[in-house]
């Protein structure tokens, strides 16, 4: 097995900490991603990217359950993260790991699921809820009316 | 409404006003201020957690376009015919560039009947370009699920976003 390119890194107040075993790369982001990180984080994406392609990864996993705000421009770092995947020309799955108990985890990756159906799947680490539905429209779980279906 | 101005009739119960020198080092400050109050006044995590995306971006927007030394940013919880209302108001400075394109944007997201829709065919047109993402405001309105109301007066645009949210806990009643 060859040896992961990727290591632990620390920018401002995020925090990306690889994990791969059995063949399967996980990816844990861990404080903020603010405009800080947005450029870190896309230098990283663009690491996971070219690891996917040397080891012939068929899938990763992003873990954002300890993550605790992203911002649009670190948003937009995955939508490029996930170019080659809505394409066609990759075919590796990405899973997003995240915690309902953190109701904005799920409400922002959502965003991604819907652009790259096929490819981008969430899913709630305590096991609980429709994880993974890519057709998942916006769901609010408060007594907040949802002004998108307003008349 | 006016978005310069309060509702006259409103009760307020809780007011936060941040005016500050353009930082990209308060930003995240400030929205985490926001996000702690309104888990105080509200208790509600869902809630805090739409306003404190929607703080922030609007911070990094006041930030990022603001031509002068000074932008502010409000947080009030008010109360109207009994409906209470939190909103997040900023305050700025910009070009007439800068205007005239967020005018365009904020009356499209204003008007939409989906917002949702809106946001992923933004999202379309983003993937493939470098640089700046130029979502925030989509994502407050689409993902925040929050209304917006804005006014530009000369160089000066006020923008609000609110939502009406549950009637809040006390916190000497918890």
């Amino acid at each position: 097995m060859s040896e992961l390119r990727l290591k632990r890194e620390v920018y401002d107040k995020l925090t990306l900490e690889p994990v791969f075993a059995g063949g399967k790369l996980q990816v844990q982001l861990s404080g903020l991603c603010d405009s800080f990180a947005v450029k870190p984080l896309g230098a990283y994406l663009d690491g996971v990217a070219a690891e996917i392609g040397r080891l012939g990864l068929s899938g990763v996993a992003i873990d954002v359950t300890r993550l605790s705000l992203l911002n649009s421009s670190s948003l937009k770092q995955f939508i490029t993260f996930l170019r080659p995947m809505k394409s066609g020309d990759s075919e590796c799955k990405v899973e997003f790991v995240v915690d309902d108990q953190n109701p904005w985890q799920r409400r922002c990756l959502a965003a991604l699921a819907r652009m790259c159906p096929n490819a981008v799947s969430l899913r709630d680490v305590n096991g609980g809820g429709p994880g993974g539905n890519p057709s998942q429209r916006l769901r609010y779980a408060s007594a907040t009316p949802n002004p998108t279906r307003r008349s | 409404m006016n978005p310069r101005q309060p509702a006259v009739d409103a009760k307020m119960s809780l007011f936060i006003c941040m005016s500050f020198c353009p930082s990209e080092h308060l930003v995240s400050a400030i929205s985490q201020l926001v996000s702690d109050f309104c888990k105080i006044g509200l208790r509600d995590l869902d809630i805090s957690s739409r306003f404190h995306m929607a703080a922030h971006e609007l911070a990094e927007n006041i930030t990022k376009y603001s031509t002068t030394s000074r932008v502010s940013l409000e947080v009030e919880l008010s109360e109207r015919d009994g409906v209470h209302i939190l909103s997040v108001k900023t305050r700025n400075e910009a070009s007439p560039e800068r205007l005239k394109e967020v005018e365009r944007r904020l009356q499209e997201l204003k008007l939409t009947k989906d917002p949702v829709e809106l946001y992923d065919r933004m999202i379309e047109q983003s993937a493939p370009l470098d640089g700046v993402s130029g979502l925030g405001l989509a994502r407050i309105r689409a993902e925040g699920g929050l209304e917006f109301d804005y006014a530009i007066d000369g160089n000066e645009l006020t923008l609000v976003v609110q939502a009406p949210v549950p009637k809040p806990t006390p916190p000497e009643a918890v």
